[in-house]
């Protein structure tokens, strides 16, 4: 930044003159009505002329004044005889002398200008080349809340807001040790949104993070409005329906997965924490599998991975038993199935999907409505799919019974790109079993492993632990081990290492 | 063209590679055509074959060491010469243009006449070459990491269905010993011995991807993977015996016929989805291996470049070989169980001893005119 400011034009300084000052800020500052010029005077006889820049709207305490406080802080080093003039006031800041307030010294009028944009408040003295700018921004943000993304029953309860300093504070709050590094970048020329990277010195992987910051460079002059842009610059493959990094809105979450070696990735006006790199396994897991007991933790765990296999196959394999294998369905369940399929007119494929569908568009619609209407989406949407289809005799029972333990089955994903990952590769699963039954429904598998094992995440393979397969790491995958074997290993193993390498 | 270590395979993922190769379709299919011959007696018909098996894979790890971990082909043109390496390797590739299709016409042919009659053969030889070629050309560890899983959901499976169909089992089918005499059990022998035993010294293309340039870090693992393969095939055909005795023979896919004889408490029948499963998961691994390997054999003959030119045509050209080669399943029959045991034992592994006694002599002799 800094060989930016030395390269721009002369006519950017500022000059000794101050109303050449005042008129080229004024210029700058056209038609933007939320900029306040105040202008004022003092010495002797009001010989000094001095003038205010801030924005109106960005600055928190307006009846502070930051000028009388700046000539107090001069004058008190002053002889009782002295007078108070701009040149002894630039030489005190120079020399940075005592002031009760942190300043920042500026020479350069985009460079104020800029700052002004942040929320500072901008002092400029006739006679003096520099301005003097405090902080004073205070805008309002929405509090530090509950997560409504990531509700847990037990644990703490904290969620990310807006604001990136909050947020890194409340990170900084967890992990109290100077490894935790945090590196700021800017990006855009208009949002100039600042974009914080946090790694865990020693835990994390020094190729990751190389290979980390050679992908976020270039990353400068776009404009970013959230985390997703970042996740989208630094991602894989963009084409694969699978999430490479996950969110998380939860610092508790986030500190652990700095601890596991993992990058952070914040920006200002987003909640949205970004874990990257993150394993597909990652995605099983939740910050309270780590706060219920073990035995508990681990049979949820279960649980999740059955519901992702129902959410991913469940239709399909209604479709490829019901149209292709028949005789693989034990007698009784078969004419139970057959009977209540009696009198649909669509063969099993064409209602799933248009079940499916239908249900995905009662879902969509759920999401987009405002509150109080999206609960009459689906009473609506249960009452028509559920009952009124199964009496016009449009879909048979089994397949409604289907479609709802899919649909729940996918809620119980506990990260949502994953749940949509799903929704996606379902429907291709569908037509494969439909068009060749079993045997496609197995193609199909073997294509989605393909690609799975194909799919890197900031250069680690996609199914790290089970392909390549660890087995060390699979006291956290599928069940959970006690804490106390977790937290030598997979957690925090390479922190472990060094620390022992040390001692 | 030299790779890095790290780009290698580690020990789990060979072995898993070796289990794939040798059990992949063989699971299905051996026990049926040993039990026609050999009868009650398949199980010596295995071992027999398994031990010559045993033999093929020591030259093959022996030469591995002895020139550093380099391919089959390169230490060929190292012991007998460039004009001889062509020579020599134009029955491997014809073999394997052989074995590639008869894998994948194996399990079409199975699934056209099990499954899905009703949907002609080449719906399933094209798919399976497609995703066969789309998973070589992801390379060889891409490969390896998938077949880790693989193999393990395929062995599970087996061995789910053979403990589910112990209530079937009748030990006495076992018996009598030698009840033809020892000729069938040698026809077993010689059968199993091409059809999977045998096939190991292909592996020899595939042994470079291994970590550590010849100084394999386990070679224990590698016996230790293809005695558990062994062991799978072995109990296999025991079991089908076990279930059905005379009868095995005549049963063509008996892993899909003891399955489907499976009945626990009334619920839990007709599990034959889950041989099918393991079948063709198994024969896609195999046929993904075959089609590596055919392709590294190409690669290094001609010295291409770009590892990945060949796959596409050589799976197209397998395809229609596959669509074409056997014309009824008796046909099939013949090919798989009479000439391909012959190629393997007679040419492929021929090549594979020349090649060793060769090796052993020059050897000897480096290390005698180093000594004098």
């Amino acid at each position: 930044m800094s060989d930016q400011r030395t390269s721009r034009p002369d006519d950017s300084r500022l000059t000794v003159d101050g109303s050449q000052n005042l008129t080229a800020m004024k210029a700058i500052f056209d038609h933007c009505e939320d900029i306040a010029f105040d202008e004022w005077t003092f010495g002797d006889r009001f010989e000094h002329n001095v003038f205010t820049v801030h924005c109106g709207t960005l600055v928190k305490d307006r009846n502070k004044n930051h000028l009388s406080s700046t000539l107090l802080d001069a004058s008190r080093s002053l002889a009782a005889n002295e007078q108070l003039t701009p040149e002894f006031i630039g030489h005190y800041f120079h020399n940075q002398g005592m002031t009760s307030q942190p300043f920042k010294l500026s020479n350069s009028l985009t460079e104020t200008a800029d700052l002004v944009l942040e929320g500072f408040i901008a002092l400029f003295f006739d006679g003096w080349n520099h301005s003097i700018c405090y902080y004073t921004r205070g805008i309002e943000k929405r509090a530090v809340m509950e997560s409504i993304g990531e509700p847990v029953v037990q644990g703490p309860r904290e969620g990310t807001n807006e604001s990136l300093s909050t947020n890194l504070g409340m990170i900084r709050q967890r992990v109290k040790t100077p490894k935790l590094k945090v590196e700021v970048i800017t990006a855009g020329s208009s949002l100039k949104t600042k974009i914080a990277y946090l790694y865990l010195q020693d835990a994390t992987d020094p190729e990751l993070l190389l290979e980390f910051r050679s992908r976020i460079q270039g990353i400068e002059e776009y404009e970013v409005l959230g985390t997703s842009y970042v996740e989208d610059w630094i991602e894989d493959s963009s084409y694969s329906p699978f999430p490479q990094y996950r969110y998380t809105e939860r610092t508790d979450n986030a500190a652990s997965a700095l601890l596991d070696g993992k990058i952070l990735v914040l920006t200002d006006n987003s909640p949205m924490i970004l874990i990257c790199p993150s394993l597909f396994v990652d995605f099983f897991g939740t910050s309270e599998d780590y706060y219920v007991r073990t035995v508990f933790a681990s049979l949820i765990r279960l649980l999740r991975l059955f519901a992702f296999f129902i959410a991913l196959v469940l239709p399909s394999l209604y479709i490829a038993l019901s149209t292709y294998h028949p005789e693989l369905i034990p007698t009784v369940l078969l004419l139970t199935i057959l009977d209540s399929r009696e009198g649909i007119p669509f063969p099993a494929f064409f209602e799933a999907l248009a079940m499916e569908v239908s249900f995905e568009l009662l879902r969509e619609a759920g999401i987009r409505l405002p509150r109080p209407v999206g609960s009459a989406v689906s009473i609506v949407g249960a009452l028509v799919i559920g009952q009124a289809a199964i009496t016009a005799q449009i879909a048979s029972p089994i397949m409604v019974i289907i479609v709802a333990l899919t649909g729940i089955a996918s809620f119980a994903i506990p990260h949502y790109d994953m749940a949509i990952a799903l929704r996606i590769v379902r429907f291709p699963l569908m037509i494969a079993a439909g068009i060749l039954g079993g045997f496609g429904l197995m193609i199909g598998f073997l294509l989605i492993l393909l690609h799975l094992t194909r799919l890197h995440t900031l250069g680690q393979p996609y199914l790290s632990s089970l392909a390549p397969i660890k087995f060390r790491n699979f006291r956290d995958i599928f069940v959970r081990f006690p804490l106390r074997h977790l937290l030598v290993s997979p957690r925090n193993r390479k922190l472990m290492k060094i620390r022992q390498k040390g001692s | 063209m030299e790779r890095k270590d790290k780009d290698k395979l580690d020990t789990l993922q060979m072995t898993c590679l070796m289990i794939a190769y040798t059990t992949g379709s063989s699971i299905v299919f051996i026990p049926n055509s040993i039990s026609e011959v050999a009868r009650s007696t398949s199980w010596l018909s295995m071992l027999i074959s398994f031990s010559y098996g045993i033999i093929v894979l020591f030259c093959v790890l022996y030469l591995h060491r002895a020139h550093n971990g380099v391919s089959l082909i390169e230490y060929s043109r190292s012991l007998i010469g460039n004009v001889l390496t062509y020579f020599l390797s134009l029955p491997l590739i014809l073999m394997l243009f052989f074995s590639l299709p008869g894998v994948v016409a194996g399990i079409g042919e199975f699934l056209s006449s099990v499954m899905m009659t009703e949907t002609p053969g080449f719906v399933f030889d094209s798919l399976i070459f497609m995703i066969a070629a789309f998973t070589v050309r992801s390379g060889v560890k891409v490969m390896a990491r998938m077949f880790v899983l693989l193999v393990g959901i395929m062995l599970a499976l087996t061995l789910l269905v053979l403990l589910m169909a112990i209530p079937n089992y009748d030990p006495l089918y076992l018996l009598p010993f030698f009840s033809n005499g020892i000729r069938p059990v040698l026809h077993g022998a010689f059968i199993s011995a091409g059809f999977p035993f045998g096939e190991i010294f292909l592996f020899s293309m595939v042994f470079p991807f291994v970590r550590g340039n010849g100084k394999m870090a386990s070679v224990k693992s590698m016996y230790l993977a293809y005695g558990l393969s062994g062991s799978v095939l072995l109990l296999s055909v025991v079991c089908n015996l076990m279930a059905f005795g005379p009868a095995t023979g005549t049963l063509k896919y008996s892993l899909y016929s003891l399955a489907s004889v499976i009945q626990i408490a009334d619920f839990i029948q007709r599990i034959e989805a889950i041989v099918v499963i393991a079948l063709i998961t198994g024969s896609f691994m195999k046929a993904c291996i075959f089609l590596f390997i055919l392709n590294q054999i190409m690669v290094k003959l001609l010295g291409l470049k770009d590892e990945n030119t060949l796959v596409y045509p050589i799976s197209l050209v397998s395809l229609m070989l596959s669509l074409t080669m056997f014309r009824t399943p008796a046909e099939f029959t013949k090919q798989v169980y009479t000439l391909w045991p012959f190629t393997v034992i007679f040419i492929g592994g021929a090549i594979l001893f020349l090649l060793a006694v060769i090796s052993l002599f020059k050897q000897k002799n480096r290390t005698s005119s180093a000594k004098g």
